[in-house]
């Protein structure tokens, strides 16, 4: 074992939120660390995650759109024999180009990185073991535990990884599957269904809450599950699989709780993940998880143990990398005295197709507060450029104060994660919706949906949402 | 099997076998025709079991071969299977691609006359080598058909630099010499011309390479570390034996090794089923 090496952090993983608060501490001038298990940084979200699932995506949509913009003058055949790796043919460059950017930045903001496993020997030390074995030592006074989550271990649910998979696994299928069950109605469950089901594959969502993506906004969600039924999916609400079994020959037959059997050539399972806190020896320094099985921290993102933070996916939801980043960063801060502005409101992309996205409040909420709130809502299908694409669904409510002042915004439809930050910056910039009407946006785009949207506000009576209707 | 320098007075061997492969006058196998089709009709998207039945009906071996492979504890069969369409039945399409590149490596390995020794033990040792590169690929979420393919595979241009050697006059030791620096090109040879080996031959044909960059850099560690578990005598302790940066590549610590090691009587069994 070699002496123990100062710092003034140290991140255990190197996922985004890893990464941001090990280079925040290092802006500030400070030591910074990151310990991580794999040999390139960038966590689950570049090997197997956000990165990989977001390239077989866009492969998917830039398909589904395509065949939407050509309004049929186009026909596009699948060769015979696709393969998932073709599809992701770019994947390979695209995860290395990630993990050759992630390292440059490290470097450029000189933190250090070790690979290793890092297990808590006290508040402030950790034993990091390599894969050769060697045991080296890192003390920090405060320490940041962004480990990140993996994909639950069910008992009654034979994962395979060949034909019953996991979110880890999915994208290690060889060939497109004909079908594919997926049992969960979360967002990784309803970005996979949506992306094999605009690739052809004849997808069914099994899930026991009465819709998907439950979270979002119920309308929203409507647009989005009509989408994915056009698109030949199938949604089994307030269902629950009972059975799953690979017949041994050529399906996974799955059996709900009432009665009906599904028959697949593969299945996902994505009915939730765990945070990854095996062997970081949490009871060497008198942490556990709580009882949803994650770490609990306060809203500094510090633990019940002085000087040791979590951050990102090991806290548990909503587990976006987006989120993530920024909890890093709010970590790094306060356990290193650095002065931080107040939060500001974090969007929520979820990547299925149509995309959705989310900033401030929903309707429900904003209807909760003294006054109520105003809902305006532009469709794409009414806009020059949605008709111009082709769109038939998208949709996009804009929350608002009485007085106007924008709380929110809930979008689903083509470009909904980007369309949302104009929302973003309206909230931090205390704009009212009248800016949507005075100051015109490019005609024909989607962005014109503001203003639509706006002026809907405006006009009043059919947006009103009294406090006590929500 | 683990590559050495032939020592500079054997480099003419080597460089006439490297010039033949650069020259593309190597006498590549191909696969019979029968494990060909059905690889390819395994692989369709309306892949239909009933045709595949049909195509492995007309060729006896393949059929005689996928009824040993159905009935072998990798598909776990809970009576013993007789009839061709329960084999079909129970290996699945999956199953049916695996089966068939076994028989068609097999009989690429196996093809060369007065060198049966030595190939067989080649094909036992690709065996066991694409028996862990599956195991490790469950353990890393990496395709466990493709490691598959390619442990079965990774060795299969030493068969055919056997026979490209048959007319040069040189000791054994010489031709295996150099046979060790050119199989994996050679293999990387092979594969282009069959169908579904285009996604392994990349990896074939840079398996030795202990510093691999770029897209299939993980599947390349992960058959150098299948390789060396391949070799290791079950009794004997695998730690000094790994490549490390195949370990760091994959993120293998020595407790994930130990599991894995846990599991070597179940390959050499698959192994063994499979030969």
């Amino acid at each position: 074992m070699t002496g123990p090496a100062r710092h003034d952090l140290v991140v255990i993983g190197a996922g985004p939120a890893g990464q941001k608060a090990a280079i925040q501490a290092s802006k500030a001038g400070r030591r910074a660390l990151i310990v991580e298990q794999t040999a390139e940084p960038g966590g689950a979200c570049v090997s197997h995650g956000t990165i990989p699932s977001k390239t077989l995506r866009e492969t998917a949509a830039a398909l589904e759109g395509f065949q939407r913009r050509s309004g049929g003058v186009f026909t596009i055949e699948r060769r015979e024999a696709l393969t998932i790796e073709s599809l992701t043919r770019r994947l390979g460059q695209v995860v290395t180009e990630h993990e050759t950017l992630i390292a440059d930045q490290l470097r450029r903001n000189r933190v250090e990185v070790w690979q290793g496993r890092a297990r808590f020997v006290a508040r402030d030390a950790l034993e990091v073991r390599g894969v050769d074995g060697a045991v080296r030592v890192a003390r920090a006074s405060a320490v940041v535990i962004a480990t990140g989550s993996r994909p639950r271990d069910p008992s009654d649910v034979p994962v395979d990884h060949e034909h019953v998979l996991d979110s880890d696994s999915i994208l290690s299928l060889r060939y497109l599957p004909a079908s594919l069950v997926v049992l969960g109605g979360g967002v990784i469950a309803c970005e996979y269904a949506s992306t094999f089901a605009a690739l052809g594959v004849k997808v069914t969502i099994v899930d026991g809450a009465d819709r998907p993506l439950g979270f979002l906004d119920a309308e929203v969600v409507e647009q989005f599950t009509r989408a994915f039924e056009r698109a030949g999916g199938t949604v089994r609400a307030g269902r629950r699989a009972r059975q799953v079994r690979w017949n041994g020959r050529d399906a996974v037959e799955t059996r709900l709780d009432d009665g009906s059997e599904l028959s697949s050539e593969k299945l996902l399972f994505a009915l939730g993940r765990v945070a990854s806190v095996a062997g970081l020896g949490l009871d060497a320094v008198g942490l556990a998880t709580g009882p949803r099985g994650f770490i609990e921290v306060d809203r500094h993102f510090c633990t019940a143990v002085a000087g040791i933070y979590a951050v990102g996916d090991v806290i548990g939801p909503p587990s976006l990398a987006t989120t993530a980043m920024e909890q890093g960063r709010r970590a790094a801060c306060h356990a290193l005295g650095i002065p931080l502005l107040a939060s500001g409101s974090a969007p929520i992309g979820v990547y299925t197709i149509p995309e959705i996205a989310s900033v401030g409040l929903g309707e429900a909420e904003a209807a909760a507060r003294p006054g109520g709130a105003l809902v305006g809502r532009a469709r794409f299908a009414e806009l020059a450029r949605g008709r111009i694409a082709g769109v038939e669904d998208g949709l996009m409510k804009l929350i608002a104060a009485r007085d106007g002042l924008v709380l929110g915004a809930q979008i689903v439809g083509e470009s909904a994660a980007d369309l949302v930050h104009v929302a973003q910056m309206a909230i931090i910039g205390g704009l009212h919706v009248d800016v949507f009407v005075d100051h015109p946006m490019n005609f024909p785009t989607l962005g014109e949906a503001y203003r639509v949207a706006a002026l809907d506000i405006l006009n009043g009576a059919r947006a009103a949402v009294a406090p006590d209707a929500a | 099997m683990i590559v050495a320098d032939p020592p500079a007075d054997d480099l003419a061997v080597a460089d006439e076998l490297g010039r033949r492969i650069a020259a593309g006058a190597l006498d590549l196998p191909a696969p019979p025709d029968a494990a060909a089709r059905v690889i390819a009709a395994a692989s369709r998207d309306d892949a239909d079991l009933g045709r595949i039945s049909e195509l492995v009906r007309r060729d006896p071996a393949l059929a005689a071969q996928l009824l040993r492979i159905a009935n072998s504890s990798l598909f776990a069969a809970p009576a013993p299977i007789v009839s061709l369409q329960q084999a079909v039945l129970r290996l699945g399409l999956d199953g049916l691609r695996k089966a068939a590149h076994v028989v068609a490596s097999r009989s690429a390995m196996l093809r060369v006359v007065g060198r049966e020794a030595e190939l067989r033990r080649i094909y036992r040792h690709s065996l066991l080598a694409a028996g862990w590169a599956q195991e490790l690929a469950r353990a890393r979420r990496l395709p466990v058909e493709e490691a598959f393919l390619c442990g079965l595979l990774h060795d299969v241009g030493r068969a055919v630099l056997w026979q490209a050697a048959a007319d040069l006059v040189a000791p054994d030791d010489v031709v295996a010499a150099a046979i060790d620096r050119h199989h994996a090109a050679a293999g990387a040879a092979v594969l282009a011309t069959w169908p579904a080996g285009g996604a392994v031959a990349e990896v074939v044909r840079r398996h030795h390479d202990p510093a691999p960059e770029g897209a299939p850099a993980r599947m390349i560690h992960l058959l150098a570390l299948a390789d060396h578990l391949a070799q290791v005598a079950p009794d004997q302790d695998i730690a000094p034996e790994l490549p490390v940066a195949a370990l760091a590549a994959l993120a293998l610590y020595p407790e994930d090794i130990d599991l894995l090691w846990s599991r070597r009587d179940a390959v050499r069994a698959f192994a063994q089923e499979l030969g």
